[in-house]
């Protein structure tokens, strides 16, 4: 029983042959050089920008997302703002244009767009006046082989007005816009 | 080098000391994530011997596992900030130290440079070698550098995963639990590809095996 222990102990296994390669190890001059390499990489590492390429890349995506994501909320806040004027109490959706439009549309019929009146019973704080070269062109002594167009504005106290524009303020005339 | 061999006593042998060796790390960690680069350097020296011998195990050329070895330090410094914690540290930097080695042994392809490391004389393997010199009736010296060579020229052979199982069980001293966690396979599998290998290196070094 002995001997068969001994014998056993004696034998080579693949385990024993591998727990050699456990004692194949560098040498202190090795891992000298090792640590300072190293040291020199991570200080690399710490202190390396980017090719300019990635830059690039990384300014475009982080950019792209920021519209994404400034894009998605606008959508997402006027989807929550514009869709109740569209459904009614019950939730469901009302038409945008009726079938007696659509007919009018088609038919070609004047369709009335509601305005106020104007009031007669107000007085106006301005006076309508006709503004047309033929007035200078009298004044100067001369007969026109043209006729002169002439358009309404209407006159009114310059103080008693703003203007944003300083060359309207300076004139006090403002051109009635007739649509 | 004295950190860094109480490590490899207090690594594996009880559960109770992984526990504490992961709080360490885990402590050290902490402190890198936190602005403290240089605590990344006691990680260094503590798992740089443990990497290095995987790797070139792995690769069997001293040139490429200090250049991969680096790598993986580097790797992991970069990617530390996102550690939560969740495995090891030494589990952690194991599989940065696999994926990193199998991503340059597919660039690497069929080319093999292998040049040896010196093998410190220890009392286990000193009695090895004894008995292979008294069976064989060889010079020990001429013994030791043909053995190395058949012995890496045998790893070699194995498929890069039995290669990776083999040596962090039989090389490392990991459990298969551990085995399992870095390389993000079943224990079952662990076992059986570790069984084969073992199968294979049993044929190929026939001549030493009794």
């Amino acid at each position: 029983m002995v001997d068969t222990n001994n014998s056993r102990q004696k034998e080579v296994r693949v385990e024993d042959l591998l727990r050699i390669k456990r004692a194949e190890r560098p040498d202190d001059a090795f891992w000298n050089t090792f640590d300072r390499e190293l040291h020199q990489r991570m200080l690399q590492t710490l202190v390396k920008k980017d090719p300019w390429y990635v830059q690039i890349l990384r300014g475009v995506s982080s950019r792209i997302a920021q519209t994404a994501t400034v894009g998605a909320a606008a959508v997402f806040l006027s989807m929550m703002i514009v869709r109740p004027a569209f459904v009614d109490s019950s939730g469901q959706a009302l038409p945008i244009s009726s079938a007696k439009q659509n007919a009018d549309l088609v038919s070609g019929a004047t369709i009335e767009v509601a305005m106020s009146e104007p009031d007669a019973s107000l007085t106006p704080d301005y006076l309508m006046v006709s503004v047309s070269g033929a007035t200078y062109s009298s004044e100067l002594g001369f007969i026109p082989e043209y006729a002169h167009d002439s358009i309404e504005v209407s006159a009114y106290d310059n103080a008693a007005y703003v203007m944003d524009t300083a060359s309207f303020a300076a004139t006090g005339l403002a051109t009635a816009l007739v649509y | 080098m004295a950190n860094s061999g109480s490590v490899t006593k207090s690594l594996f042998p009880a559960q109770e000391k992984t526990v504490v060796e992961r709080d360490l790390d885990w402590a050290i960690v902490q402190r890198v994530q936190a602005g403290n680069v240089g605590a990344f350097d006691q990680l260094v020296q503590k798992y740089r011997e443990h990497i290095f011998s995987v790797i070139y195990n792995m690769t069997s050329n001293r040139e490429d596992a200090s250049d991969l070895t680096q790598e993986t330090f580097i790797k992991a410094f970069q990617a530390i900030a996102r550690f939560k914690g969740k495995s090891s540290f030494f589990t952690w930097i194991y599989r940065i130290a696999i994926n990193t080695t199998m991503t340059f042994l597919k660039k690497r392809n069929r080319r093999r440079f292998i040049s040896y490391e010196k093998i410190d004389e220890e009392v286990s393997t000193t009695e090895i070698f004894e008995r292979l010199t008294a069976k064989n009736r060889s010079e020990k010296g001429a013994l030791v550098s043909e053995l190395q060579e058949k012995l890496n020229d045998s790893l070699q052979k194995l498929s890069p995963k039995h290669r990776t199982v083999v040596i962090l069980h039989e090389i490392e001293g990991l459990e298969h639990s551990e085995i399992a966690e870095i390389t993000k396979v079943s224990v079952g599998t662990v076992r059986s590809r570790l069984h084969y290998a073992k199968q294979q290196l049993q044929s190929y070094l026939q001549d030493y095996i009794d």
